[in-house]
């Protein structure tokens, strides 16, 4: 039992120490470094030509390659993390005596001992002294004023908070990593891309690896993409709808830097494109002579009716070498192997524009545009916004508050009243240095406020 | 008068306030001293003019935005920044003696963004992911901060050169005995890390909020961000050491340079370094 508790001791020990805080600071800076030489989300193929087998094999080992997210890392930022709450916790308490600390009893010994510290002599009588000097500090400080044998004891102070407020740093710190946990568990991020006039009603997570539904539909009613004078883009904007049950819920603008949300789901404008729509081919069947008008739909199979070819738009080039877009189309035809070619729009003559014995002309075709969102539910934004404000307002008060007191007694003297006082601060040692030389200043200068306005 | 010709002739109103900040600090003339900072409040009034007109322009073009969009434009107000801070030092504290370091490094700066062929100094229209006032924000304080660590960093040179040379005899004649006394120096090397570490949060929470609202991620470990954490991290460190701790002298005069130097990787080096490995380096 005493083996065990000494050993959970050393190690409360060591997570108590700042020694350890600025161990870890030093290797989480000194290891960030290598993820940002090595690039993230590599192939293992790039990475076995750029590094060769050997280095290749220790990027795989330690992770490096997506480092950020490796174990060794979030052991790092775990026990980051511990380090953190257990100084603060085992300060904590030490800071709320210190707070409390001070109201004891006083003796002009121990005041005079302080590093500020200064006597003044009023030639007021003591009650109208302790009056004057109330009033005067009552402006700038809370005081506790204590009536004791033959006079007055004061405590006075400023910028209690500035001593808390490194705790409220901490747990800042806190509700950013709390937060981006938040995120990781219960969100998640996609893409989708939408043609004009299309709709969606599932999202694809990962690079397509998985589908999500999104539980109602946003159709994109208009694309529109305005430039420069340079050339360069000025606006990309998607005017949006979401549908439910095929009713029209609200509408919606989407901007970069202008995201919209529905549901707690989040969509940003990211990219755009255009493809090919309402496409109508003519088809001519070299063998029978058998000709047929048809529409079909940009990348997706259909069956040419009243046969059982099968026949697929697949792709789209606006320039094919030179000679105006061409269509990519496969087709498969009973008995036949499936086949496929690029057909150009603009020369119908052309004599490649054939499958196999199918020759095909593109009649018309138009082109649209499809918008790219990205897909983002997060949770956690909220927490880290709030660990955000917290953090950057309790720092302020850390760095630039300081916790300033003043201890006063007050005695009666033959032909008025003795002052001791002793001053102490947390920080910022030059400044309270000035703040203390003037306060004196002003104490031995009530004697003359009470002369002329009393 | 065009705005960049305003800005190339504040740089050699920089060479002479360095000029001026190095030759009284060489031969003990305060007049000089003095003379340095008018010039260089001079300056930094006439580049802050500089930056309006260019403000200015940009509305005239058609396409207004504040200039702080593109890599000239942050090295203008970087080197504004630094002399703006290194000033409102010296307006406090009293020590003319440092000029020389804050405004060599303005005019090299403002000498490089003016003159450089591979710096592109015509106002361009902004992109889409850039309209953002979280973008303007995010600038002002992350170079503010960079300002405080780089005379933070200015400072801890300052200290090394003074703390390697302990001698007591013929203090008058040696260069380092002009150098302030090296409290003053771990005092002033302080004030500016806590001035710079909190732009520096500002600058890095800005950043992440406008991240979010262009592109729905407040992280993303790219190099840029990851650097600025780094850099983050290194300060974190010595404001620990130093509060906690107790570490003064040295090791922070060692801290505050090493700090500068993630300072400067996180500005420069990772847009000219790192940029061919990174597909999404902006």
């Amino acid at each position: 039992m005493d083996q065990k508790s000494t050993i959970f001791d050393r190690i409360y020990q060591v997570f108590a120490s700042v020694k350890l805080s600025l161990f870890l600071f030093g290797t989480l800076a000194a290891t960030s470094i290598v993820g940002t030489l090595i690039p993230q989300e590599s192939t293992v193929e790039q990475r076995l030509r750029e590094y060769g087998p050997k280095l290749s094999a220790m990027i795989e080992l330690l992770d490096l390659a997506d480092m950020y997210h490796s174990w060794w890392f979030k052991v790092l930022l775990g026990l980051l993390t511990v380090n953190l709450i257990v100084c603060s916790l085992r300060r904590l308490p030490q800071t709320l005596t210190l707070l409390r600390a001070g109201n004891q009893t006083m003796d002009p010994a121990r005041l005079e001992k302080m590093r500020h510290h200064g006597r003044i002599q009023l030639p007021v009588p003591l009650p109208e002294s302790q009056r004057l000097l109330a009033a005067r500090l009552g402006r700038r400080y809370s005081c506790q004023w204590q009536e004791r044998e033959g006079g007055w004891q004061a405590v006075a102070e400023k910028g209690r908070s500035s001593r808390l407020a490194v705790y409220f740093v901490h747990l800042g710190v806190l509700l950013i990593l709390g937060g981006a946990l938040v995120g990781s568990i219960f969100g998640f991020r996609g893409f989708v891309t939408i043609p004009e006039h299309g709709a969606a009603d599932r999202i694809f997570i990962g690079g397509k690896q998985q589908v999500l539904p999104l539980g109602f539909a946003i159709r994109c009613d208009k694309f529109t993409v305005d430039f420069y004078e340079t050339g360069a883009p000025r606006e990309f904007r998607s005017d949006v709808s979401i549908l439910e049950h095929g009713d029209m819920i609200q509408q919606a603008a989407i901007l970069v830097n202008d995201p919209f949300t529905y549901k707690g789901i989040t969509f940003y404008q990211a990219t755009y494109g255009s493809e090919p729509s309402n496409i109508i081919l003519q088809l001519k069947d070299l063998t029978t002579g058998a000709g047929r008008r048809l529409e079909v739909p940009f990348r997706e199979t259909i069956m040419i009716p009243g046969t059982k070819d099968r026949l697929v738009v697949m792709d789209y080039a606006e320039n094919m070498g030179n000679h105006g877009p061409a269509l990519f189309i496969a087709a498969a035809r009973e008995y036949q192997q499936p086949a496929s070619a690029w057909i150009l729009v603009k020369q119908p003559e052309f004599h490649g524009n054939r499958i196999g014995d199918l020759a095909i002309t593109v009649e018309s075709f138009q082109n649209s545009f499809y918008t790219g969102l990205q897909v983002k539910k997060d949770p956690g934004v909220w927490v880290i916004y709030a660990g955000f404000s917290l953090m950057l307002l309790s720092m302020l008060l850390a760095l630039y508050g300081s916790h300033r007191r003043l201890w006063l007694l007050l005695d009666h003297a033959s032909g008025g009243t003795k002052i001791i006082l002793g001053g102490h601060s947390s920080k910022h040692q030059a400044a309270f240095e000035r703040e203390f030389t003037t306060l004196t200043q002003e104490i031995a200068d009530l004697s003359a406020y009470r002369n002329t306005h009393v | 008068m065009s705005s960049s010709l305003v800005l190339s002739l504040v740089t050699f109103v920089y060479l002479l306030a360095a000029l001026a900040y190095g030759t009284g600090w060489l031969f003990r003339r305060s007049v000089l001293n003095r003379c340095a900072t008018w010039i260089s409040w001079l300056a930094v009034g006439l580049h802050g003019a500089g930056m309006l007109l260019r403000w200015v322009e940009s509305y005239r073009m058609g396409f207004g935005h504040a200039p702080l969009s593109n890599f000239y434009e942050s090295l203008i107000f970087g080197a504004w920044s630094v002399v703006l801070i290194y000033l409102l030092m010296e307006a406090r504290y009293g020590s003319r003696e440092l000029g020389v370091f804050p405004l060599s490094l303005a005019f090299l700066t403002m000498a490089y963004a003016s003159f450089s062929p591979n710096v592109e100094s015509k106002i361009q229209p902004l992109i889409p992911a850039l309209k953002s006032n979280w973008l303007i924000a995010h600038v002002i304080t992350c170079f503010l901060g960079y300002a405080g660590f780089a005379v933070a960093s200015g400072l801890g040179i300052l200290y090394l050169l003074k703390g390697s040379n302990q001698q007591p005899d013929n203090p008058g004649s040696d260069i380092r005995a002009r150098i302030p006394s090296i409290q003053t120096l771990d005092e002033l090397m302080y004030q500016n890390v806590v001035f710079g570490f909190l732009l520096l949060t500002v600058g890095i929470i800005t950043g992440a909020v406008w991240a979010n609202s262009a592109w729905g991620s407040y992280w993303s470990w790219d190099p840029k961000e990851t650097w600025s954490l780094i850099t983050w991290l290194v300060y974190a460190l010595m404001l620990h050491a130093r509060l906690v701790r107790g570490w003064h002298g040295r090791r922070i005069a060692w801290l505050s340079i090493i700090g500068f130097s993630c300072v400067i990787f996180t500005y420069l080096g990772v847009n000219f370094l790192l940029s061919g490995l990174h597909s999404y380096a902006r």
